[in-house]
């Protein structure tokens, strides 16, 4: 699979401070990172050059056959300028540390006239099985498929 | 949706296996020839065809004679499934967004 790349532009009525500590206070970015039915157990977040990232996403009761199911992620902060821009790698893993798929997450902050426009590029680089995995996970989460993919995963 | 399953199952049982998983990430980045792929594996010629068999009936390579040699490559349908994976991680990030946007209003 070739590197895929998004790009997503949002302007927050938040001064760039506030939008800085929600990504970089572990305690905050516990409270917006996963998706709905998600929770998000694990942050540890040390915002400096080479310093790691590492998020668990928990699948919650809501989601049925899926719940209980985690989603790590590791990574590395490779930019770090305050309050302006975030780069870090970002790798799905699994529950023993085999790389799914890797990409680069970088954020940037401007402000405009205390509001913030917050651009997110994300990259996800893959295999094809693994996206496969990764898509049957999201999108048939419902179904009984999910027990193998968390057996797989967590094998 | 049954068709769907069952190939899911076989995209499971393939993956089951390292060296199977090995030869379609080889194989992901450009076409190789069977002697090719054999290469790096300490595996007769035959135990590669058989994990080849494998990721074909799964559909996630392609086999096509060129000249005298065989070509494996990743599949159509692979290559699609990876079109919509894309698809979900945009609406991951949309939907972090929008929870994000939420957090910034409560906290004010």
């Amino acid at each position: 699979m070739a590197k895929k790349e998004i790009m997503i532009v949002r302007t927050f009525n938040a001064p760039r401070e506030k939008v800085w500590q929600a990504w970089t206070d572990p305690k905050q970015l516990q409270e917006w990172w996963s998706p709905r039915g998600f929770t998000t157990p694990v942050a540890e977040v040390d915002a400096r050059v080479g310093g790691n990232i590492y998020i668990v996403m928990l699948a919650g009761e809501g989601l049925g056959q899926m719940s209980g199911m985690k989603a790590p992620m590791r990574g590395t902060f490779t930019e770090v300028t305050e309050p302006e821009r975030l780069v870090f790698s970002n790798n799905a893993v699994d529950e023993s540390d085999n790389v799914l798929l890797s990409g680069t997450t970088e954020v940037t902050f401007e402000d405009e006239g205390g509001k913030t426009k917050m651009t997110i590029r994300a990259s996800a680089e893959g295999t094809a099985p693994m996206t496969d995995m990764m898509l049957a996970g999201m999108e048939q989460g419902w179904n009984e498929q999910t027990d193998k993919l968390g057996e797989f995963l967590s094998k | 949706m049954g068709e769907y399953r069952t190939r899911l199952d076989a995209i499971f049982g393939s993956l089951s296996d390292p060296t199977r998983r090995d030869i379609l990430k080889r194989v992901s980045r450009k076409p190789l020839s069977v002697s090719e792929i054999a290469k790096p594996y300490d595996l007769t010629l035959q135990a590669i065809s058989k994990h080849l068999r494998v990721l074909e009936q799964a559909k996630l390579v392609r086999k096509r004679r060129r000249g005298r040699e065989f070509f494996v490559a990743l599949s159509p349908a692979a290559l699609r499934s990876a079109d919509q994976y894309l698809a979900k991680f945009r609406k991951l990030w949309e939907e972090r967004v929008d929870r994000l946007e939420e957090f910034l209003k409560a906290i004010k």
